[in-house]
């Protein structure tokens, strides 16, 4: 068994927080998080992994608090800048998926009344919570945007540790306006006033700042990094960009996230020009797909079948760099206007013209759209996206399956109703 | 020079093979999966090379399809039943706009242009829209699956069932009878509900004419008549349905020539 | 029951004749919640009807996925086979689900304009100026649909008979709390059902003389109010949009009293008034109403919701507690654990359910709840 292996199996035999802060400590030391670096051939994939055993690191130690629990789509300039370890449950969910642990988690999520019919990124983070696998937090943060079930186990978690006076929910409103801004601009504001006297610091919007100029280069980065995918007609075996959900929205701010997308740009890069220089058979070129929504987080023969049927992933949506360029000199309205430009807000009408232009940008044969099981905002819009799209006669495959919950869809179904697709598309001239 | 297609269904296996010279089907075989769908496609090759007269040697391409597609190592390809399923439709009905096929364990439906599958929709989830659905109920009602159709047709009223779930709905027939309802009626309740759910999945993705079915619940003509009913339109079927994706297959073998 | 020769105390097409003949005679405006403002309708000249959505899903399967919201797939059902017949509907974005059946409904009605109001999830002030200008959106949304500008005086005029309504059937609620035998609990809801989907000022006038029928009745026949012959046990109900008329008959035959509710079919819809005549803005005060009524469960303060239902039960004595909830209602289910936690701390038994809409499994449901009331 290889290293990987026992790590994992380790863990499923220990779900508990001193053993994963132990394994913590001992991975993340510096001279073995290093060697285990040095085993990645990609440094982009490389910085990926180590940044986020860094940061889960930081969150299990006590050396760094605050912790904040945050959901996936908050301004994490922000929680950087107040100096707050971040943790997100979201993520974590993902993980228990890919290292096994899913099972042990929904089951105990069940036990505690959770019903089976929410989504399993929430229910598979709340039954770790209550098996107490997280790192105890300081204070809590979620936002409207972009589901429900984000809202309520976020407010959970601070029944459950007891700091409900410092859970904070960014009410993100429907429709981008002047009076939207203004609402939007004063409770962030107000947020980082209110952390920072908790945290017993002066508020420091230097700090802030700061971070939004980070951002602002992370962002230059992978939108170059987006760019470059367009001409791409295949991807190094590593590369899947679905794996970057945790450094594109948790690390924005951050010197982290710039490396690691700088990194990314430059190998894509190389990548690109050894391409050019083969002889591309014209007539064999693979098919393109945009991705929507996520993915699998245990092993899956998903990305196999694409590979088999000579389809690759040209996009996905959740990569796609929404917001604008923003202004540091106006840290606070910046930071809303990011909120406000999130395409999952507001009218379906957002998610669909980005669709639709991504599929011009990224001359697109195909889109499948993952049906996450319990995703009621996302699959609800499945039938007008599939209109949509229908009518620049670009088929859709509506997936349905289960990103966190190996057991809740059949591997066999999943592959038929891919291959069905893939076939289609293939069979277009 | 002959091709064959072998499709292993969870419930039952079929194999055809197809004379490339003038599209004619030499010969099929019809026999049940069992516990092992390599050996079920085995056999059923054998069979149908058994019926043509020929041996594997004048086979010059197979193509298996179907649930255990997968594991046949002697297929020189393995492709979805969508794709050979719309295919062996169209070679008995060329200007074919959609297909609804209902067997043993699931059921589709198919969405063609000129001839080419462009959107399907698959229901392998829940027995209640495929043909264990009523053989289920035919076994609760300790009434021959083959009667159901001249029951159907026979029959002026029916009972609605409301449970959606397979194992409900057999619970409340039994309960039904028990109350002494009329078993004809029954009858024709649990085929309107079959015909509901693939309606449903028929709406889903937008009816066009001309429909046809295929598979197994193909033969029983009460569920052809209560979805002729439910979609408002007539529906063609071939002479065997029940080989529509293995003669698919066959088709699509002469492709890898 | 009958306590008079002719009146069936119980039969609400007796008391309630001019509402159930006067069916089409006004243009009615579609809802789905309870943050929509029926004022803002009532002022264009329009009913206020919450859409119930009877229908049985036919076409409705093929535009949202089988895991969702079972009432807003019969609502769309009803909107797609009556196009036209509303003057408009007007959504809020309570919940995911909602805010695709308005984009759904946006893009597939063709004769029915769709609006949605945006309603805050925070509670304090700055919100409530925030859900003030959007009450002003809508306001202008209804003028346009009425061909007019919707004046303020206008609005304080529908604001005084909706509070006359919410008033009264808040009068009518608490004598079916005092009177369990007299009124039956599917009584109760098949009033209420009429409060959401009929004409305010005809309805509240119905029900003012229902209420004083009852009132007459309970004196002739010296029924004491809030005097239980019998000890039946006191049970709250907590839910989301539940009408289902088979399960109130079903708890109408069994042996309980419904002593307090969180229902955005009863107690969420009609408790608080509008302030009128403050000195504030009328749609400062109807955006303050709306913001601090008792909560629909995705309001992002779940604590205040739960310090609520605490009060409730601790104020009306309760047992139990039957928790009711659609399935697929993120919001709603989620909120449960916690639930459960605090009436675990208040040793309340609590019965969990599930349903679906339109689709009523009595022999299952009914098993469940009679085996819970037993344990009381």
């Amino acid at each position: 068994m290889g290293i990987k292996d026992r790590l994992k199996t380790g863990i499923q035999k220990n779900l508990n927080q001193k053993y994963i802060k132990r394994l913590l400590g001992i991975i993340a030391k510096k001279p073995i998080l290093y060697t285990y670096g040095s085993t990645f051939s990609s440094v982009s994939d490389k910085y990926l992994n180590i940044f986020t055993i860094e940061s889960l690191r930081k969150a299990y130690s006590d050396n760094y608090r605050p912790v904040g629990y945050g959901s996936l789509f908050l301004p994490y300039e922000m929680i950087h800048a107040l100096g707050i370890t971040p943790f997100l449950p979201e993520v974590m969910a993902g993980f228990t998926a890919g290292l096994g642990l899913a099972a042990q988690t929904i089951k105990q999520a069940s036990l505690n009344w959770y019903s089976q019919d929410l989504c399993t990124f929430h229910r598979s983070a709340s039954g770790a919570q209550e098996l107490e696998v997280f790192p105890k937090p300081d204070f809590i943060l979620t936002t409207n945007l972009a589901c429900d079930a984000a809202q309520k186990s976020f407010y959970i978690y601070s029944k459950k540790y007891d700091i409900e006076k410092n859970f904070y929910l960014i009410d993100v409103p429907y429709r981008y306006s002047q009076e939207s801004l203004f609402y939007l601009t004063a409770q962030i504001k107000n947020i980082y006033m209110d952390i920072s006297s908790k945290s017993g610091r002066k508020p420091d919007i230097s700090k802030l700042s700061e971070a939004i100029e980070l951002s602002n280069e992370f962002r230059e980065w992978a939108i170059k990094v987006n760019r470059l995918r367009e001409t791409l007609t295949d991807y190094p075996p590593y590369f899947n960009a679905l794996n970057y959900i945790l450094p594109f929205h948790g690390l924005a701010g951050t010197r982290e996230a710039v490396t690691l997308y700088k990194y990314m740009y430059i190998e894509l890069k190389k990548y690109l020009a050894k391409q050019l220089n083969k002889n591309h058979d014209k007539k064999n070129l693979p098919k393109k797909i945009l991705w929507l929504h996520l993915k699998p987080y245990y092993r899956s023969e998903v990305f196999d079948i694409l590979n088999k049927e000579n389809c690759i992933v040209a996009f996905e949506e959740i990569n796609y760099v929404y917001w604008p360029r923003l202004d540091p000199s106006k840290p606070f309205e910046s930071l809303a206007i990011k909120m406000l430009s999130h395409f999952l807000g507001g009218k379906i009408d957002n998610r669909v013209n980005m669709i639709l232009k991504l599929a011009g940008e990224y001359n697109i044969d195909g889109v499948i759209l993952f049906a996450h099981w319990g995703c009621r905002q996302s699959n609800g819009g499945a039938r007008i996206i599939k209109d949509s799209l229908n009518k620049l006669g670009i088929p859709t495959l509506v997936l349905d399956g289960d990103c966190v919950d190996r057991n809740n869809s059949s591997q066999g179904q999943v592959k038929t109703r891919m291959q069905g697709f893939l076939e289609i598309l293939n069979s277009k001239t | 020079m002959y091709t064959c297609g072998i499709d292993v269904g969870s419930v039952s296996t079929e194999a055809v093979i197809l004379d490339e010279k003038n599209n004619k089907i030499l010969s099929y075989a019809i026999s049940l999966t069992g516990s092992s769908s390599k050996n079920a496609a085995r056999s059923a090759y054998e069979d149908t090379l058994g019926k043509a007269g020929l041996n594997a040697g004048d086979i010059k391409a197979i193509v298996a399809t179907g649930y255990g597609r997968i594991n046949i190592p002697f297929a020189d390809k393995n492709i979805t039943e969508i794709s050979c399923h719309a295919r062996g439709a169209v070679s008995v009905f060329p200007e074919l706009k959609t297909v609804i096929d209902i067997g043993g364990q699931d059921s589709k439906v198919i969405k063609l242009e000129n001839g080419n599958p462009i959107d399907f929709l698959m229901n392998d989830k829940c027995a209640a829209g495929t043909g264990r659905f009523l053989e289920v109920m035919a076994r609760a009602m300790e009434i021959d699956l083959e009667q159901f159709a001249p029951i159907f047709i026979k029959t002026s009223g029916k009972v609605d069932i409301t449970s959606t779930c397979t194992v409900f709905a057999e619970s409340e027939i039994v309960s039904l009878i028990g109350q002494g309802t009329d078993k004809n009626e029954i009858i024709k309740g649990l085929i309107y509900s079959i015909a509901g759910r693939i309606t449903s999945m028929v709406e889903r993705i937008g009816l066009e004419e001309p429909v046809c079915m295929t598979g197994g619940v193909a033969k029983n003509l009460g569920v052809v008549k209560a979805l002729e009913e439910k979609l408002g339109v007539k529906i063609s079927i071939p002479d065997e349905p029940q080989i529509t994706g293995a003669l698919g297959a066959a088709y699509l073998a002469q492709g890898l020539l | 029951m009958t306590y008079n020769n002719d009146k069936n105390i119980n039969d609400i097409s007796v008391f309630f004749k001019n509402i159930l003949s006067s069916e089409n005679n006004r243009p009615a405006v579609g809802l789905f919640c309870t943050y929509a403002p029926e004022e803002l309708i009532f002022a264009a000249g329009f009913v206020p009807s919450r859409v119930m959505g009877r229908k049985k899903l036919a076409r409705s399967e093929s535009y949202f996925p089988i895991n969702f919201c079972p009432y807003i797939k019969s609502s769309w059902e009803s909107l797609l086979s009556a196009d036209g017949s509303l003057k408009a509907a007007v959504f809020t974005n309570s919940c995911d689900g909602m805010r695709r059946l308005y984009d759904t409904a946006n893009i597939y009605l063709k004769n029915t304009p769709s609006y949605l109001l945006d309603v805050p999830r925070l509670q304090g002030e700055s919100s409530i100026n925030f859900f003030k200008g959007n009450l002003n959106d809508m306001k202008i949304f209804m003028g346009d649909l009425a061909g007019r500008k919707i004046t303020d005086g206008e609005i304080e005029k529908t604001a005084a008979v909706i509070n006359k309504k919410r008033k009264t059937l808040k009068k009518f609620s608490r004598i079916f709390k005092e009177l369990p035998h007299l009124i039956l609990i599917s009584t109760y809801f098949k009033v209420m059902e009429l409060s959401m989907t009929s004409d305010p000022l005809i309805f509240t006038d119905e029900l003012e003389k229902y209420i004083e029928f009852i009132e007459k009745t309970s004196r002739d026949h010296k029924i004491i109010p809030g005097k239980d012959n019998k000890k039946i046990p006191s049970i709250m109900i907590i839910g989301n949009f539940i009408t289902e008329n088979k399960l109130w008959d079903m708890l109408s035959a069994l042996n309980l009293k419904l002593a307090a509710d969180d229902l955005c079919t009863s107690t969420r819809y009609f408790e608080k008034q509008i302030e009128i005549n403050s000195g504030q803005d009328i749609l400062y005060s109807m955006a303050q109403r709306y913001l601090t009524k008792p909560p629909c469960m995705r309001m992002a303060d779940l604590g205040l919701k739960l310090k609520e239902i605490e009060n409730n039960i601790t104020e009306n004595n309760i047992e139990g507690v039957i928790f009711i909830s659609l399935k697929f209602c993120d919001t709603v289910l989620y909120s449960f654990p916690l639930l459960k936690q605090k009436l675990n701390q208040l040793k309340i038994p609590v019965l969990y359910l599930e349903m679906e809409y339109n689709n009523f499994s009595e022999g299952q449901l009914k098993t469940r709840i009679q085996a819970f009331l037993e344990m009381l």
